[in-house]
């Protein structure tokens, strides 16, 4: 089994850094008026109390990194600015109505929930608009409406399959590293706050070394496919 | 095979979004391992870039195409990617290598076969060029910066089109750039900024009396040379480009968070302008954050809503008057600023003779050793940053890498080794710094892996990746194991400063020595089992812990370095540990 061992910053102790389990429900009194510089994890503590406040905040503080996210995920047809807003708000609506059901251990854990959640939901529409250029393919033919993504354009549907498989099977804390940092662009400062990191350096380095190891996987994944193929081709 | 080191680097310039030349990591791959790893980070990265990117659609347009359209490019043009160019002449150029390439096209090294020198080829591509007007103000520009003649301005030495490309070679300038120093580093000194834009100023003051304005000033284009002079780079090329606000078209040129508000309301670039981008420039170098940061939408906004946060809310110990400066030089209002960059530059100086004065009766002892002895250590040592004083907290990257039967991998802690395994280390600090590395395997023995009895007891320079045990009396080595089952600690200690403690503690342990066995130890009857030469041609191992006996009452140098830095080292964050554990198998 692995562990994540960093840097003690001047302290050469080899207490391992600070535990990630900061759950919503050990929060103090909530505040009169919720605040843009709340931490995420107080933010979901007002949500969950039905705090409008506090549910206009996140929605301004994930809205735009999602509807980024997402829109290089959607192919064409489903790419206006309305829908991929719309999508957006669908999954953060539904997400903090989920939220009594699970318990976020910091905010990282948030990202990597909430990008989920976005991807089932394209996974979903896709789908959906398949079945319906089927019914209506005379239509689709005619308006010739791309059936890719953008990311799928750029580097093909298997290798993004790959990706996200490889994506799947990394560590959890990994895996909130990559999503946070890599597609979410959060700064390294924000991302020891987040995950309870000792230092941005730390968290720059535990990047670097989570990348790593996702190319390692992703490199696996594409041994398994090619001797997966080659099954396929003795068989 | 890569250097680890440019594994290292790729995962790095990844997570730090910065562009990655990966034609040029392909062609330093020797293996189909190696090429995988390499096209995955790739992948990564590509899958990254769109994720935060503004208009996906057209940044895979342009990615495919061979360029990204705000940041440089993880692909080069098809029509003279580097393979081709090796020997390719472009005009009255032999192009070497590319060297760079960016959103305005490509930079190589090439040869002036008539003149006899090497030059920097700026070849600009289509979309750098496509404003109207674009390629006859690169021409005449050009045509002014030639007349140029300033230390600290590159010099033009000439500008023509070729093969439909418009191309300007310039002064090759062997150095590295400021954006690459600030990745290293985090943050210069205040010393070393007051230095730094002293000639920064000094150099657009020249560029200005030309009847240019620059532009684009920011790290990437302040170029460090080996023997410490700074050298101002590409000028007026700043291409535009634009984005949607709402429902508005807006094109800009330059680099949003240096860009002064007025050239976002599209009103022409003025001297002033630059003296904006030099503000947050330094503002930059010491605090290692933007007076105004964000999307470019939000940059905008902000500037038109007058946010930002000023120098002194995100770093409110520095001097008032360094910061009253930085506050003028980007004053939102333009008339508010210097009016020159020359006066600007006198200002910096007049700070930077008080600065001096006053530092010598405040710096800083750590660790019983003053810093101006390293400094003065370091200055003699350096080339490229001869002007930097050492600043600012230790950071170090700690890689343990190696071959475990055959295969390259890196190692992290739990896994698992056997005595076929090949280890070794790779250490990039940001400064100079002295290292220690110390093994210790389940039965207790101890080895001091660094430094090596009888080696090279300097510290490490800063800045660049180093191998240990690396090349010993001509010989690349690296470690193996004893058969000893078990757990296996290393200890990595990286300090600013020679610990002699330390060192006279690791004195009662055993250590591997230069000529090619194990210092046996005075204290506890330590005797060798696995050293020597290894087996594997041309890889000359030795044995790390095949150490039979265990010392029988030999010091804990893991406690003591415990010890050692929650005393004395703590709190300066010039001590950086590093700890790995490995399960060794045996055999």
């Amino acid at each position: 089994m692995r562990e994540e061992i960093g840097y003690a910053q001047a302290t050469p102790t080899v207490t391992p850094a600070p535990t990630n389990g900061i759950a919503v429900s050990e929060r103090p009194d909530p505040p009169e008026r919720y605040r843009s510089s709340d931490s995420t994890i107080v933010l979901l503590e007002g949500a969950k109390a039905g705090r409008e406040d506090a549910i206009d905040l996140l929605f301004a503080r994930y809205g735009e990194r999602l509807r980024r996210w997402a829109s290089g995920r959607l192919p064409g047809h489903a790419r206006q600015q309305d829908d991929t807003e719309d999508l957006v708000q669908e999954v953060l609506v539904h997400s903090l109505r989920q939220l009594e059901h699970f318990e976020l251990r910091h905010e990282g854990a948030f990202h990597a929930y909430l990008r989920t959640a976005v991807l089932n939901r394209i996974r979903n529409r896709v789908r959906h608009a398949g079945v319906l250029e089927r019914a209506e393919d005379v239509v689709a033919a005619e308006h010739h409406r791309p059936t890719s993504s953008p990311l799928e354009e750029l580097i093909g549907s298997e290798t993004l399959e790959r990706y996200e498989r490889a994506m799947q099977r990394l560590g959890e804390s990994d895996r909130e590293l990559v999503v946070a940092r890599m597609e979410f662009d959060c700064s390294y400062q924000e991302l020891a706050e987040m995950l309870g990191k000792p230092s941005a350096n730390a968290c720059r380095m535990a990047v670097q070394r989570a990348l790593m190891r996702l190319a390692r996987l992703m490199a696996e994944e594409e041994q398994r496919g090619s001797d997966h193929g080659a099954t396929q081709v003795l068989r | 095979m890569v250097q680890r080191k440019s594994f290292d680097d790729l995962a790095a310039r990844l997570a730090d979004h910065q562009a990655v030349d990966w034609d040029d990591a392909q062609r330093s791959a020797s293996s189909d391992e190696e090429r995988a790893w390499i096209r995955n980070l790739h992948v990564i990265g590509d899958v990254a870039r769109l994720a935060r990117s503004e208009d996906p659609d057209a940044w895979v347009d342009q990615a495919l195409a061979g360029r990204t359209m705000a940041e440089p490019a993880p692909r080069v043009a098809a029509s003279l990617a580097d393979e081709e160019s090796k020997g390719e002449v472009w005009g009255p150029l032999q192009l070497l290598e590319k060297v760079g390439s960016g959103s305005f096209g490509d930079v190589y090294r090439a040869w002036d076969p008539v003149l006899n020198r090497q030059v920097a080829l700026k070849l600009l591509n289509s979309r750098a060029l496509e404003l109207p007007g674009a390629a006859q103000r690169v021409l005449e520009e050009a045509r002014l910066l030639a007349r140029v003649e300033h230390p600290n301005v590159a010099r033009i030495y000439g500008v023509e089109e070729h093969a439909g490309r418009l191309g300007i070679w310039m002064e090759f300038v062997e150095g590295a750039d400021l954006a690459s120093v600030l990745l290293e580093r985090g943050t210069l000194s205040l010393e070393e900024a007051l230095r730094l834009g002293v000639e920064l100023c000094s150099a657009v003051q020249a560029v200005h009396e030309a009847n240019v304005v620059h532009k684009d000033i920011k790290p990437h284009n302040v170029m460090l040379r080996r023997d410490g002079r700074l050298v101002l780079m590409d000028f007026g090329a700043g291409r535009g480009r634009a984005f949607r606000e709402g429902d508005r078209e807006i094109a800009i040129t330059g680099t949003p968070r240096y860009m002064a508000p007025e050239t976002f309301r599209r009103e022409m670039a003025t001297p002033q302008s630059d003296v904006y981008s030099i503000g947050v420039l330094l503002d930059h170098c010491v605090s290692g954050t933007f007076p105004v940061d964000g999307t470019i939408p939000e940059i905008l906004q902000a500037h038109e809503a007058g946010r930002r946060t000023p120098l002194r809310e995100r770093c409110p110990d520095l001097p008032e008057a360094f910061l009253r400066l930085i506050e003028r030089a980007t004053d939102p209002d333009r008339t508010g600023r210097f009016a020159s960059a020359a006066e600007m530059g006198s200002a910096l100086e007049a700070l930077r003779v008080r600065s001096t004065v006053r530092s010598r009766w405040t710096r800083r002892r750590v660790l019983g050793t003053s810093l101006a002895v390293a400094a003065a250590a370091t200055f003699a040592a350096l080339g490229l940053r001869s002007w930097m004083v050492p600043a600012g907290p230790l950071e170090v990257n700690v890689v343990f890498s190696g071959t475990d039967n055959g295969q390259f991998v890196r190692f992290e802690s739990g896994d698992a080794i056997d005595p076929n395994t090949r280890l070794s280390l790779t250490i990039q600090p940001n400064r100079d710094a002295y290292v220690y590395v110390l093994n210790r395997d389940s039965e207790g023995n101890t080895v001091v892996l660094w430094p090596m009895d009888g080696g090279d007891r300097e510290p490490l320079r800063g800045g660049r990746a180093h191998e240990i045990p690396g090349e010993v009396a001509g010989d690349q080595k690296s470690w193996r194991f004893s058969a000893v089952e078990g757990p296996e600690r290393f200890l990595v200690i990286a300090s600013t400063e020679p610990l002699p403690e330390f060192e006279r503690s690791l004195q009662e342990v055993a250590a591997l020595s230069v000529d090619g066995g194990l210092k046996v130890t005075p204290v506890g009857a330590v005797q060798l089992a696995a050293l020597g030469r290894d087996a594997i041609p041309g890889e000359s191992t030795r044995g790390v812990v095949g150490l039979a006996d265990a010392p029988e009452t030999g010091p804990d140098v893991f406690a003591i370095a415990e010890k050692f830095a929650e005393g004395e080292a703590a709190g300066t964050e010039m001590v950086q540990l590093y700890h790995l554990r490995l399960m060794n198998l045996g055999e």
